[in-house]
């Protein structure tokens, strides 16, 4: 069977949508609504690794932002280079994780049987890049404390059923020093030690240049955006992990048939020979309407019958 | 510019009465009634602004549903595909871009005839530019992104601007907050924005906000362009405290980068943010305007406004924000022993 997950947060519904806007009395029980279908939906198209679609999330630090002692809720900002804000987390004081944090943020109870169960979280370069430092001394000292929480969080997680963890981590995508790729990968190494299997996403920035550092990071696998990450500038690399190959746009509404994302994978596997291939999105959804990201799930999960009927 | 310091304007938007959408959702409204009410609501808003002080209205685009759903309502080549977040459970209608976009008809013509038969004050109107328009747009049809920015610019928005200033618009503020989003992609904004405005007799200001680097992407390209005046977003990233440090004052350090790159633009300094119910002491914003005209060096360079429009606020928020700026904007001119 050909691999395939979704990554991040992903689109809510219109109904969801307006319920949200008028702060529903029932939103706690409409959101677990949603993410029922979608996972529902998930599972129907074939995806292998379910996720939680973190309907509830407003942003991809939030629960963090919010639930973290020595955080405060700052300003918006600029999410990269999108029309998409995030309130940025101000660190006044040691991080320290009171309880689980994601225990009402991700629908565990959901996951069906039978599948592999994924958790998206933020890497914790990311987080300390999105932040606003008011307390430690280097950047490098959030990144190793958010770990820390991270690898709780991750041993409370595994001790529910969740066997698969991904790091999303588009702010790594956009690093260029060599030092700071190592410690953030040190610092994934120290947040995912409990985890059966990881990942990696880079987006949102050509990883080229780094790939092989990155290929050092002990993760099962390393997802790649394949819009900002031009596949023929890896030609040459020895891909010693799983490839998680982000193809299908999440930024555009123009749709991929099953074919084109089959071919794309085919065209990786034979130029990069990875251990194996999750096929994927190139990052969360959350930027195109649900119809859209609902009919992009459905080819992923197309693409990958076509795949597997290729014997790929 | 016009040749008087400190002045006070709005950037564009306030909240939409109650009683306007309740008559334009009644669908037993006839179209009479639904245009009477968005008349009422532009004019109650036009003297608002006038009664508050503002130097520079409009009418906190009363009849426009959003800055980029009205245009794209009303240009050839755009459908509509669905809401996409913008932060929160704040969203947008986001268009799909399927054929060349083609101006159609002059969509803001109705509404700047009624301010300049309504203000009593200058007029400023505010127009969705081209780069923004194509970046919060899904391109299906274009080959490039570049593409698609220099054909709204070419074959919507310059159009547009024609028709307003030759229906007698003398200050077109065009609305780009989505300019420094592409770092990478400021030489075609500017082209763009060049392209619009070219050859074209009117005084033209820029509208940038939360941008993800300070500004920083905008040097040196903002030299080039042929823009009168930015008018920025800076209260969102300042302190509250009292003061006119650079420390106290730290939302305002993209003001350096205009005097060091020797710009000649005014500036439309953000003083209020928008996002926040609390109401600025007209003290802070004097010393935010204090700040800024002592880093430029000549107040009538400086021109006082929130942050961006405050339709996201209640209206008694939004109108007591343009209170605490006009108050703020009198004393720094009384500080600065302007007339007022």
């Amino acid at each position: 069977m050909v691999e395939s997950r979704i990554t991040g947060i992903y689109p809510r519904s219109e109904t969801l949508i307006e319920a949200t806007r008028r702060y529903d009395k029932k939103l706690p029980e409409l959101f677990v609504k949603e993410k029922r279908k979608i996972i529902a939906h998930q599972a129907k198209s074939g995806i292998t690794h379910v996720s939680d679609p973190l309907v509830d999330w407003d942003d991809m630090l939030r629960p963090f932002t919010e639930n973290l002692g020595g955080v405060e809720r700052g300003p918006l900002n600029r999410f990269y280079e999108n029309n998409t804000f995030y309130r940025q987390p101000i660190i006044k004081g040691e991080l320290s994780r009171k309880g689980p944090i994601t225990r009402d943020r991700i629908a565990l109870k959901l996951f069906p049987k039978g599948k592999k169960w994924k958790v998206d979280l933020p890497d914790p370069y990311t987080f300390a890049d999105l932040s606003d430092n008011r307390f430690y001394k280097k950047k490098e000292d959030i990144v190793f404390a958010f770990a820390e929480v991270l690898a709780e969080e991750v041993n409370w997680l595994a001790k529910q059923g969740v066997t698969s963890f991904q790091l999303n981590a588009p702010s790594l995508a956009l690093a260029n020093d060599p030092n700071t790729i190592k410690q953030a990968g040190e610092a994934i190494r120290v947040a995912l030690k409990k985890s059966s299997e990881s990942a990696v996403h880079f987006y949102f920035g050509d990883i080229s240049r780094n790939i092989d550092r990155f290929l050092d990071y002990t993760v099962d696998m390393i997802g790649i955006d394949f819009r900002s990450t031009k596949l023929e500038r890896l030609k040459g690399t020895s891909f010693t992990k799983r490839l998680g190959c982000g193809y299908v746009n999440a930024q555009n509404t123009k749709m991929e048939t099953p074919k084109e994302i089959a071919d794309f994978v085919i065209k990786a596997k034979e130029m990069l020979s990875p251990r194996s291939i999750a096929v994927m999105p190139n990052l969360d959804f959350e930027f195109i309407p649900q119809p859209f990201a609902s009919r992009k799930v459905s080819n992923i999960g197309k693409a990958c019958k076509i795949l597997e009927a290729e014997k790929i | 510019m016009i040749d008087r310091p400190l002045l006070i304007q709005e950037i564009g938007s306030v909240k939409k009465p109650e009683w306007l959408v309740s008559t334009l959702k009644n669908k037993n409204a006839t179209a009479e009634q639904k245009e009477k009410a968005r008349d009422d609501a532009a004019y109650l808003n036009i003297r608002m602004l006038e009664d508050i002080g503002l130097d520079i209205v409009y009418d906190g685009e009363a009849r426009r549903v959003e800055m980029y759903e009205y245009p794209a309502k009303n240009i050839h080549g755009m459908v509509f595909s669905g809401r996409v977040r913008s932060w929160d459970n704040r969203y947008y209608r986001k268009a799909r871009v399927i054929d060349k976009v083609q101006y159609m008809k002059c969509y803001h013509i109705d509404e700047l005839k009624f301010v300049k038969d309504h203000a009593k004050k200058i007029v400023k109107i505010p127009i969705t530019g081209p780069y923004t328009m194509a970046d919060w747009s899904y391109n299906e049809y274009y080959g490039t992104k570049e593409d698609l920015i220099m054909g709204f610019a070419k074959q919507v928005i310059r159009p547009l601007v024609k028709d307003l200033v030759a229906a007698g618009a003398q200050i077109v503020q065009i609305d780009e907050p989505a300019a420094t989003t592409h770092p990478s992609e400021m030489k075609v904004f500017v082209d763009a924005f060049n392209e619009v405005v070219k050859g074209i007799n009117a005084i033209f200001t820029c509208h940038i906000c939360y941008s993800g680097n300070n500004y920083a992407s905008l040097f040196p390209v903002a030299t080039e362009m042929k823009c009168d005046q930015f008018a920025l977003e800076f209260a969102n990233r300042d302190t509250w405290e009292l003061g006119v440090s650079d420390e106290k004052r730290i939302g305002y350090s993209a003001l350096k980068m205009f005097r060091e790159y020797g710009s000649k633009a005014g500036i439309g300094l953000g003083v209020s943010d928008v996002h926040v119910d609390k109401v600025e002491d007209p003290k802070l914003v004097r010393d935010r305007i204090l700040y800024a005209v002592k880093v430029l060096g000549d107040p009538k360079l400086v021109y006082t406004n929130p942050d961006c429009g405050l339709r996201t606020r209640s209206r008694e928020i939004a109108f007591a924000k343009l209170q605490a700026i006009a108050e703020g904007t009198v004393m720094a001119r009384k500080h600065l022993g302007i007339p007022a």
